[in-house]
């Protein structure tokens, strides 16, 4: 959202609106009242702020790390049950971190992450969320009154090519089909940067082709395509047979202490209730360090709430994603900021859309 | 009302309905009632400011396009009495105002006041934004579905067609295939998603399938219930006259059946649109249900709305030509049935 | 005026009928015949012994109390139906089917709606394929019944009489040896009833085909046929044979048609009524 230099424009107008106003006021009855109580508010300038912007003085009730008083707050926390990167939130409820912190969490489960958790969240449904941030940033220019407090992870997307075809290198995929499970899916966001940063039109030289999450092996088995991009368990379990190679992961490269997974926040708990805000993130970070400590235990508790994929593999996975690795403030603040700039690269967010000031719109610092 | 206008309607070159004066009034008071309409919507949206810190593009735009729908209204009022075809915009001047009412109320409620939030609910000129930047993909998008469509609806609808037949002249096919119509038919076509995909041979092919399933159902339901439902008197005759099975299958059976083949095509046509988005869910490279996917993931419901209108008006626009079409073969039925 | 009740059926002197080809007109025979339905486990005798015999070229009318069976011996006799027991022969082959030679006129007129007038008419020609080398005769049955005019209109568009007149011009194109008319005026009204019946005898005439005529309008019966049939109630049987040969064309005041009508009513036991 482009943000207009204020008043000066609507000054002017008034004289010229309410004469308009006043002229209509013989035709429809409707037309006017409405007229008139956009003039008054015109007048005393007091329209709708937009939800997001601007600071809001909010009362510092407690500082970070001071337990909640009362009885445990009871939340909601949208969540993708199989998806192993959100192997945070299952640990910290298991393993009584959310009852430290005085809280006391349900989940709510989403089949197919999408903005259909930002929505949750937005409108109330869900108090909190764990999702991808490339998913998530685009929906997020849309303007949902939704807070990012925390980086969760790092790791867990891949890009397979099928053996049996000559893909080798990143180079290779110019002029080649990719599947993927949806046309916003974190997959082709992140490898479609990958692909621009090695001067591959993602647009132009690379086909993406949509299918069923589960179906996108078939789908490069079929000849449909060549690659797929999509995230674990799925992708780690296809390339247990050897048939598949990876390409490149979003911990390649340059990319090595990226953030893949986000903690957000509504932004009315926020706003209103700070300290509940600031336990969630804490308690969720200190599960992301039991998982990297402890993978093998956390993967059996994911597993518990029928995640796919045997402990070991699961353990496998965590491993290679990089819980420990959960960047606040402003190492946060960077991060989004590059993965914006780097989206619009690809034409994901709009050009003119200002990295700093969307960071600032859509982060909220609950931790200091 | 001046006299040179009444001596106009008096010697009018087509006949009017009613006398004179009635015309005159309801002429001036609705076309009056339409034009102030789109002009107190145009007025609004232009002098209105809207929501700070907005940046909707084409706001002037949709002002200066309100401002031209009012102009319809006029240009009716001045000159219908003359023109015939313009009688045609007075039956739709209810509408009209009705729309601008509407459409002035959603652009206060969004742009204006801000009441419902966004990204949910875009502004009349957000929608519009997206037919502006957008409409290169949308009409891409227009043929590839049209092109699916065809594909499934028509072979849905022949072999729903040949099936229903079937079932409705032979009892011994009847009973291997009602069973299976029974229960396959009814099944989503999101349940078929993986079976058609793994089976069939290209994600294409898969696709058509699933708007064919959805097509036939209806109509093989139906032509079987019309095939079975002709009267026993209808045979009679044909068979005293000297006809062979063949002949009573395709000259007395299919036709006695036609009205009853019709609902089933008009039904399998609607199911087929419901089917659309799923079906375009695989490997698809444009078509409304992927843009409207696609819309939905990003949050950009503007696109949406804008992709679901477009759907509506084809939807609508397919329905109205398969109603041209029943009007061609089914013309009979004008004298015995009210339609 | 021979008056003879039922024993076999007794040498009939054909009524003028000038310039015509006497044996145009096929014969029938219903040997013994009889019919049940099976309803609900139980049979329902609907014909009980039925023998009766029409010659080349005669009309015969059946009479009967209504529900008695008469339409189910015109199925019998079109070949629709299959008797339970008994034969039935046209020109000494046994009759196992529809046929075009011996076509029916139901009731109702039953047209295609879907077909015009014209189209309906060669039906018939068109079953058989011989539409295109006999489609002149539609033009010309089309003109016998009256309906030149009407030939590109639809059957919702036409009257009870013309839709029974397009039915019989529908009969007539296959130009049928046995004509079976069940019924064929009873939708109508009395007026047109009574033109409709001096039309049918002036075809019958012209055509020569045999004609079986169920009805249960006695004057009907009397102004048409050659012979009138009498059914008794369910079970039918055939409780009398009638003879009628009063000339062409017949006034319906002719005090001879007197006799005969009260013989054919005391028959149908309402002898006291007219």
């Amino acid at each position: 959202m482009q943000i207009r230099p204020p008043s000066d424009v609507e000054e002017s107008r008034h004289a010229l609106s309410r004469r308009t106003m006043l002229a209509l006021a013989g035709s429809l009855g409707a037309m006017t009242s409405l007229g008139a109580f956009g003039v008054a508010r015109a007048y005393t300038g007091a329209g709708a702020l937009r939800q997001g912007l601007g600071d809001f003085p909010i009362c510092r009730t407690a500082a970070s790390g001071e337990p909640l008083a009362g009885p445990p707050r009871q939340l909601k926390l949208a969540w993708n049950a199989t998806a192993v990167c959100t192997a945070s939130a299952p640990i910290a409820k298991e393993r009584g971190i959310f009852a430290k912190h005085n809280l006391d969490v349900d989940f709510i489960n989403f089949g197919g992450s999408t903005e259909q958790l930002l929505e949750a969240i937005a409108t109330g449904k869900a108090d909190a969320g764990i999702g991808m941030a490339l998913r998530w940033l685009k929906p997020l220019e849309q303007g949902f009154d939704v807070r990012i407090t925390a980086g969760v992870h790092g790791g867990c997307l891949r890009l397979l090519a099928a053996k049996s075809s000559d893909i080798e290198s990143i180079a290779d995929l110019r002029g080649k089909s990719i599947a993927v499970s949806d046309q916003a899916s974190p997959g082709k966001n992140f490898f479609s940067i990958v692909l621009a940063k090695q001067g591959i039109d993602a647009e132009k030289d690379v086909e993406w082709r949509q299918y069923p999450a589960d179906l996108l092996r078939l789908a490069v088995e079929k000849g449909e395509a060549q690659a797929l991009a999509d995230s674990d368990p799925q992708t780690y379990l296809w390339l247990k047979d050897g048939k598949f190679s990876e390409l490149a992961t979003n911990l390649s490269g340059e990319f090595s202490n990226r953030l893949c997974c986000v903690l957000a926040i509504r932004g009315s708990l926020v706003r209103g209730e700070r300290p509940v805000a600031t336990a969630l993130t804490h308690a969720v970070l200190e599960a992301g360090d039991h998982v990297a400590h402890n993978p093998a235990d956390a993967a059996a508790v994911f597993s518990s709430y029928g995640g796919k994929g045997s402990v070991p593999d699961l353990t496998a996975m965590l491993q290679s994603h990089t819980h420990h690795d959960h960047p606040v403030g402003d190492a946060l603040k960077k991060q989004i900021a590059l993965y914006t700039d780097e989206l619009k690269l690809v034409n994901v967010i709009k050009r003119n859309t200002d990295s700093t000031k969307f960071v600032e719109r859509i982060y909220a610092d609950v931790l200091s | 009302m001046s006299s040179s206008s009444l001596d106009r309607v008096s010697a009018p070159p087509i006949a009017v309905l009613g006398p004179p004066q009635t015309i005159n009034y309801r002429v001036w008071i609705g076309g009056s009632a339409a034009m102030s309409a789109w002009l107190g919507a145009a007025l609004l949206t232009a002098f209105w400011p809207d929501v700070p810190d907005s940046d909707w593009e084409y706001t002037r735009q949709l002002a200066v396009i309100f401002a031209a729908v009012a102009v319809g209204p006029a240009f009716a009022l001045l000159a219908g009495q003359r023109i015939a075809p313009l009688r045609r915009i007075w039956r739709a001047i209810p509408w009209l105002i009705a729309l601008a009412v509407l459409l002035t109320v959603w652009e206060a409620v969004t742009a204006k006041l801000a009441l419902l939030p966004m990204p949910f609910f875009p502004p009349p000129q957000g929608v519009l934004e997206v037919f502006i930047d957008d409409w290169p993909r949308l009409l891409d998008g227009v043929f590839a579905s049209l092109k699916l469509l065809a594909r499934g609806y028509l072979v849905g609808a022949a072999i729903g067609f040949v099936v229903g037949v079937a079932i409705g002249w032979s009892r011994a096919i009847g009973y291997w295939i009602h069973p299976i119509l029974r229960f396959v038919g009814p099944l989503p076509a999101t349940a078929w998603l993986p079976l058609a995909f793994f089976v069939l041979p290209s994600s294409l092919i898969a696709s058509t399938f699933l708007i064919a399933l959805a097509t036939g159902f209806p109509v093989a339901v139906l032509t079987w219930s019309g095939v079975a439902g002709v009267s026993s008197a209808y045979y009679d005759v044909a068979r005293t006259l000297g006809a062979n099975r063949w002949f009573l299958i395709v000259k007395v059976a299919i036709p006695a059946a036609l009205p009853y083949v019709f609902v089933g095509l008009f039904m399998g046509l609607g199911n087929s649109f419901a089917v659309l988005v799923v079906a375009e869910m695989l490997g698809v490279k444009s078509g409304l249900g992927w843009y409207l996917q696609w819309a939905q993931s990003w949050a950009a419901y503007a696109n949406m709305y804008a992709a679901l209108f477009v759907m509506a008006l084809i939807c609508s626009s397919l329905i109205t030509l398969l109603f041209r079409l029943r009007d061609r073969l089914l013309s009979w039925q004008k004298g015995l049935v009210r339609w | 005026m021979v008056v003879a009740s039922i024993a076999a059926a007794p040498a009939v002197r054909q009524a003028q009928r000038p310039g015509q080809t006497p044996h145009r007109g096929a014969a029938l025979e219903l040997l013994d015949v009889s019919h049940r339905f099976d309803l609900d486990d139980r049979p329902l005798p609907v014909l009980e012994h039925i023998s009766l015999r029409a010659n080349p070229g005669e009309l015969v009318a059946i009479l009967g109390p209504s529900g008695c069976g008469k339409s189910t011996l015109l199925r019998l006799v079109a070949g629709l139906d299959a008797p339970s027991f008994g034969q039935l022969r046209m020109d000494g082959v046994t009759i196992d089917g529809p046929d075009p030679s011996r076509v029916v006129v139901f009731q109702d007129p039953t047209l295609y709606p879907w077909r015009s007038v014209r189209s309906n008419v060669a039906l018939g020609l068109e079953a058989r394929g011989l539409l295109r080398s006999h489609g002149a005769r539609v033009e010309e049955v089309l003109q016998l019944v009256g309906l030149s005019h009407f030939a590109n209109a639809y059957p919702h568009q036409l009257s009870g009489g013309m839709a029974q007149r397009a039915a019989l011009a529908r009969a007539l194109v296959n130009e049928p040896r046995l004509l079976i008319l069940d019924e064929p005026l009873g939708k109508l009204d009395s007026l047109t009833r009574i033109a409709m019946q001096g039309e049918l005898a002036s075809l019958w005439q012209r055509a020569g085909f045999t004609a079986l005529l169920v009805t249960h309008d006695v004057e009907e019966a009397l102004v048409l046929a050659t012979r009138v049939i009498v059914l008794s109630e369910r079970p039918a049987r055939i409780k009398a044979e009638i003879i009628n040969d009063r000339p062409y064309p017949r006034h319906r005041g002719d005090p001879r048609l007197a006799d005969v009508r009260r013989e054919v009513l005391t028959q149908l036991g309402l002898g006291d009524s007219w």
